[in-house]
């Protein structure tokens, strides 16, 4: 049975998740150090500690993330967030920067590794060598990459994998996208955000348009009608050519809910459910859904929770690129 | 010996196999470069339609002189991409890394180039890179001059930051080059080759923003650091790379000598690159930790 | 507990705008005894101001927060509602979901039943507090209401499809509430 891991970006979505049956649950703190960095989300130390006790009380395990890039002279904050992790108690640390792996893997040596997908490892050499050099023991693995390379690669490394099951998509290599710094000054990279709510903005265009603005570039005009994508840089309509479409990924939310049993057969380890940022109600349904599909056979459909509105399989069925 | 030394970068650009030997001819017999990057950093696909001018390519530049370092693919993600790396490491002994699957498969023995795609923010990244064979980091676009400054001030590593040409921002497995004509990358006919540029993405308010290059995305505007060119030399860089552009390299190139070599000023150089650049807008919002798309001004003393 | 968001639409529909100041006031102070935690995060916020027009009213309400004051609800009128640089336009029931958090507010956005114009961070930021809240309106508000609730029962038009969503839980402590008076 592959393990569901859930996402909280408060500790009432932590209890929201875990009474809907997650196995699992990751989280950040309410700093850089973590790649959901939004103004008054994720958990002080406090508050962690007590929700990682809660969720061990009901055999959940908690990871959490640590998977943003230091800038120089700040690497302080990430050493301290991997130390209070270790005395909250955490299951494992999820993580990105070779520096902070290197740190986490002489001063922590027990304290468990896995590696993010913002590490952007998406062949098998690479994962050998964060294995080799960090001892990592599970890989998050880039959107990009199809059931047949995902089962080779599980062949190939031997190591645990956590494959998206749910949530928004992005289409380029993670941990090294600067789309939304080169519009706003903050990235996901070294911040810890894309697309800050700071910087988005809708304005009415005409009587029956609004445009969604990413500072001062425009980044979609959408009808009354039309459903409305997040306002990231790659989910944005853009012209090209005299076409306007959406150049880089259609705005639709991933769900994989339709092949869980091929995912498993590839030998695929756990299912990670994306949005952080979401709220306590989007984790309640979602990981209610998917507790449901892979306890049986049927599944609810998450159509309208899903970004856009509508689903994809993404790059799993191949295709995709 | 040069303490500055400029470099051209990897031609990121579908350049078909004529236009890449005349280009390099004239790099090799007519330009004050010192380090020449050869080498398919984007697709995988493309090399085969250009393979056969590279070994003259390649003995040419190192027949003027010039020191010549291999570039491999900035991601890896099929069984051709990291066959493409192992062979290019076994064909060559100076590397850019630009994926964590070079760095493995150079298994840490040789000395190599860490590319501007591996993410160098900090001390402890940079300390462990060294100590696995890097002798030179390029640092990535989004690196803001508050780093560099922490950073280069290492005097026994290389330091290199672009300072000219389109800045890569992101890379990917998709090909948007491609999906801009409705086509899958499997299926792709190599239409990347038919802009040598990149292809223009504009906003639905035609605000120029990317340019797409298969499945890489740049930005728009030329990344032009003229104007602080002082203050890296100053905080230890000493490799500065110009990008290859469909504009007169050389002629760049002595611009950005100039200046290093304190023979021309910052403002008076602009002026110069200008007239060669003609309407690209210039860029230089990383360097000042803001917007990557904006021009931040410096005044001069 | 659901609050019954369909009869506080009726009910307020009828109310010349200085009592429903006079009752969003008060259900404001209600919330805020339940929920201290709530209130002192929003304190912590920068200052904010989020323009609420409600697709079924003819009235818009201005919810200030944030930079260490005390948040407060303004009922405006149209006429008034102009240079917020935030608004959010949806029906009451809606946003009360939302307050409740018995529905994502994300998914309402992506289904256009609540639009959102202008900058969007005090929303967000707003949003990610409230979230870490359980509100009960029906515990912090209408139980309170007390005197109100005879004038509210029989002004309402029990026929209404917006009972199908809500749990059985409301509906029989609702026919309590009218067997009651």
């Amino acid at each position: 049975m592959m393990e569901l891991v859930c996402p909280a970006g408060t500790p009432a979505a932590l209890t929201a998740a875990v009474n809907a049956g997650a196995d699992t649950i990751y989280c950040g703190y309410n700093n850089c150090t973590n790649a959901r960095n939004y103004p008054g989300l994720n958990f002080s130390q406090k508050e962690m500690t007590e929700s990682i006790s809660f969720a061990h009380s009901h055999g959940v395990k908690v990871l959490i993330a640590v998977n943003t890039f230091p800038k120089a002279g700040e690497e302080k904050y990430w050493h301290q967030a991997l130390h209070d992790a270790f005395e909250a108690k955490a299951d494992a640390v999820i993580l990105a920067d070779i520096g902070v792996l290197d740190y986490a893997t002489k001063k922590f040596p027990k304290m468990r590794r896995h590696l993010s997908v913002q590490a952007s490892a998406a062949n098998d050499f690479s994962i050998a060598f964060y294995k080799e050099h960090f001892d990592i023991k599970r890989v998050v693995l880039p959107r990009i990459l199809s059931i047949e390379e995902i089962k080779s690669l599980i062949d190939k490394t031997g190591l645990e994998t956590e494959v998206f099951a749910f949530g928004s998509v992005g289409p380029m290599s993670e941990g090294r996208c600067f789309l939304s710094s080169y519009i706003t000054g903050l990235s996901p990279t070294s911040e810890g955000v894309c697309a800050p709510a700071s910087h988005v903005s809708y304005k009415p265009y005409d009587n029956d348009t609004i445009k969604s603005c990413l500072g001062d570039v425009t980044l979609n005009h959408f009808s009354k009608d039309e459903a409305a994508p997040y306002p990231t840089p790659c989910k944005g309509r853009y012209k090209v050519n005299s076409k306007s479409l959406y150049l880089f990924e259609d705005p639709v939310g991933l769900n994989a809910m339709d092949i869980l049993s091929q995912l498993r057969d590839a030998g695929v380890t756990a299912l990670k459910i994306e949005g952080r940022q979401r709220s306590k109600a989007y984790v309640a349904q979602t990981v209610a859904a998917f507790r449901k599909a892979l306890d049986s056979s049927s599944h609810k459909s998450l159509a309208r929770a899903a970004e856009g509105g509508s689903e994809t399989f993404g790059a799993y069925k191949a295709g995709w690129k | 010996m040069k303490k500055h030394k400029l470099t051209l970068g990897p031609l990121f650009f579908n350049w078909n196999a004529d236009t890449r030997r005349d280009f390099y001819y004239r790099i090799a017999d007519e330009s004050l470069f010192d380090t020449v990057y050869l080498g398919e950093v984007v697709c995988s696909k493309r090399e085969p339609f250009y393979a056969s001018v590279m070994p003259s390519i390649y003995d040419r530049l190192l027949a003027s002189g010039k020191n010549v370092v291999v570039s491999t693919l900035a991601l890896v993600s099929s069984e051709a991409d990291l066959a493409h790396i192992k062979n290019c490491i076994e064909q060559n002994t100076l590397i850019e890394a630009n994926d964590v699957a070079c760095l493995q498969a150079l298994g840490g023995k040789t000395k190599h180039v860490i590319g501007p795609f591996i993410n160098v923010f900090n001390e402890s990244t940079l300390s462990f890179l060294v100590k696995n064979g890097a002798y030179r980091i390029v640092f990535p676009a989004e690196i803001p001059f508050s780093s560099i400054k922490k950073l280069a001030s290492n005097k026994n590593t290389e330091f290199e930051v672009q300072v000219f040409g389109k800045s890569p921002l992101a890379i990917a497995a998709r090909c948007y080059h491609a999906r801009a004509s409705g086509i899958k990358k499997h299926e792709c006919k190599i239409i990347c080759a038919s802009d040598e540029e990149g292809l223009k993405v504009s906003s639905l308010d035609n605000q120029e923003l990317f340019s797409v290059n298969g499945t890489q995305v740049l930005s728009h505007g030329y990344t032009v650091l003229l104007n602080e060119l002082p203050l890296l030399q100053k905080a230890g860089v000493t490799h500065f790379r110009l990008s290859p552009q469909t504009v007169d390299m050389p002629a760049v190139c002595r611009i950005y000598r100039d200046v290093l070599d304190s023979k021309t000023v910052p403002s008076e150089a602009i002026i110069k690159l200008k007239k060669i650049t003609k309407d690209t807008p210039y860029i230089n919002g990383f360097f000042h930790g803001v917007a990557g798309m904006e021009w931040v001004h410096i005044p001069h003393s | 507990m659901f609050f019954p968001s369909s009869l506080a639409t009726a009910f307020l529909k009828f109310m010349p705008v200085p009592l429903v100041q006079a009752v969003t006031d008060l259900a404001l102070l209600h919330i805020k005894n339940k929920h201290p935690s709530l209130f002192s995060n929003l304190k912590a916020l920068p200052k904010s101001q989020i323009l609420i027009e409600l697709s079924d009213f003819p009235f818009f309400m201005l919810f200030s927060f944030g930079n260490k004051a005390d948040a407060s609800i303004d009922i405006l009128d149209p006429l008034d509602s102009m240079g917020y640089t935030t608004k959010i336009k949806g029906s009451l029931e809606t946003l009360l979901l939302m307050l409740e958090g018995k529905t994502d507010g994300d998914e309402e956005f992506f289904s256009r039943s609540i639009q959102i114009f202008g900058n969007t961070s005090s929303i967000v930021s707003f949003r990610n507090v409230l979230d870490r809240e359980a509100i009960s309106l029906y515990d912090d508000i209408v139980a309170p209401l007390g005197a109100f609730a005879p004038f509210v029962i029989s002004a309402l038009n029990i026929a209404d499809s917006s009972f199908s969503k809500l749990s059985p839980m409301f509906v029989s402590s609702w026919n309590d509430l009218r067997k009651s008076k």
